[in-house]
């Protein structure tokens, strides 16, 4: 494994209320889906327990951006307390789960991930001087690039939920 | 010195994914399903083993280890790995929506699955060291970006995370389904 770099350290979304939780992890893997990342499943945990379903879903997708650097996002959902109710959704009655999730998001950079700058000290702090002097500009392109899928990824799960939103800028890609 | 230890991408593994869940269940349904899935696929399945323990008086530990193996081309082939484990499983009795009765599984269940994409599975290019020199060329640079975009890509996706959707469907779990599975299949 190579060098780690934590870029967003856990943007979180608290939310109670309806919501139909298998579509919004459909939302979420077809958000990943279109910007092109590959899906890594890490947790997918549900129990039935008496006060309703306890959920809690995990995955880390990852995206190589050169040869050299790849994103991973890090999409952590716990759900609480999950029980059915019924709703009136345009004028017809349907199911939807009710319950309180919390969305924890984690951007990280992993550069140099076969580790092929690890074999030596000096090679480890040739390493160091590349990623934050020589290629200092697409390092922090890379980062900013990185922000804004989360951004725009936080921004969908808002508008899922409907949530109140106050006017706001979505960072720009760099 | 092993040919491992020097012959690249002899073997390339995808994430291991996970599935826990806690309530009532058709056990025979969802071995019946996993069965039926890599039929339909091609693959040859197996039981490796299946250990029956009772810890506690709360139920059965059963682990049951499969193993499904496609030789897909000559040159590689597919293996799947699943282990599901149950824990404090008892027989309950559950009234369907149509009001009938149906003997049902409760309990907890963790299932492990992971596949492999296995270069040269009859070992034909490690019989020498100089033929298992030429493998590893042959993996490193000639073949590498198949072997990682296209063969790996298609285990993953087709067949790994199928599966892994289908369990949670057969598990009626609230994660069911998945967005990309309509996606792939076209290289």
């Amino acid at each position: 494994m190579g060098h780690v770099k934590i870029i967003v350290d856990h943007d979180k979304i608290d939310y109670s209320g309806p919501i139909n939780i298998s579509d919004l992890f459909r939302m979420i893997e077809n958000f990943i889906w279109e910007k092109g990342y590959d899906k890594k499943q890490e947790k997918d945990f549900e129990q039935n327990t008496e006060r309703g379903k306890f959920v809690e879903w995990q995955i880390s997708p990852w995206k190589w951006i050169t040869d050299y650097t790849r994103y991973i996002i890090k999409v952590r959902i716990l759900g609480y307390d999950i029980l059915k109710t019924d709703v009136v959704a345009d004028g017809k009655k349907t199911k939807v789960d009710n319950g309180r999730l919390i969305i924890v998001i984690d951007g990280f950079i992993e550069y140099d991930a076969d580790s092929r700058w690890e074999q030596n000290p000096f090679l480890h702090f040739l390493r160091a001087i590349y990623d934050n002097f020589v290629f200092k500009a697409y390092t922090e392109n890379f980062e900013q690039k990185l922000v804004h899928d989360i951004n725009h990824l936080h921004d969908h799960i808002e508008k899922f939920f409907n949530m109140y939103r106050h006017y706001k800028l979505i960072s720009k890609p760099a | 010195m092993k040919p491992e230890d020097f012959i690249h991408f002899a073997e390339a593994g995808t994430p291991t994914v996970y599935i826990q869940y806690k309530g009532i269940l058709d056990m025979q349904d969802l071995y019946e399903s996993i069965a039926d899935f890599f039929h339909q696929k091609k693959f040859k399945f197996y039981e490796k083993q299946q250990r029956h323990r009772r810890p506690g008086p709360f139920g059965a530990e059963i682990l049951h280890q499969f193993e499904a193996r496609r030789e897909v081309e000559e040159y590689y082939e597919w293996i799947v790995n699943i282990d599901i484990e149950t824990f404090d499983m008892h027989d309950v009795d559950v009234v369907l929506k149509n009001g009938t009765k149906k003997k049902m599984t409760k309990g907890r269940i963790w299932v492990q699955l992971y596949g492999t994409v296995e270069m040269d599975y009859e070992k034909i290019w490690e019989k020498s060291a100089f033929l298992a020199k030429l493998k590893s060329f042959y993996n490193k640079y000639i073949i590498k970006k198949r072997i990682e975009s296209v063969w790996w890509d298609e285990l993953y996706y087709n067949i790994v995370l199928k599966l892994h959707a289908l369990i949670k469907e057969r598990l009626k779990m609230l994660s069911e389904g998945y967005e990309a599975r309509h996606m792939h299949g076209v290289h």
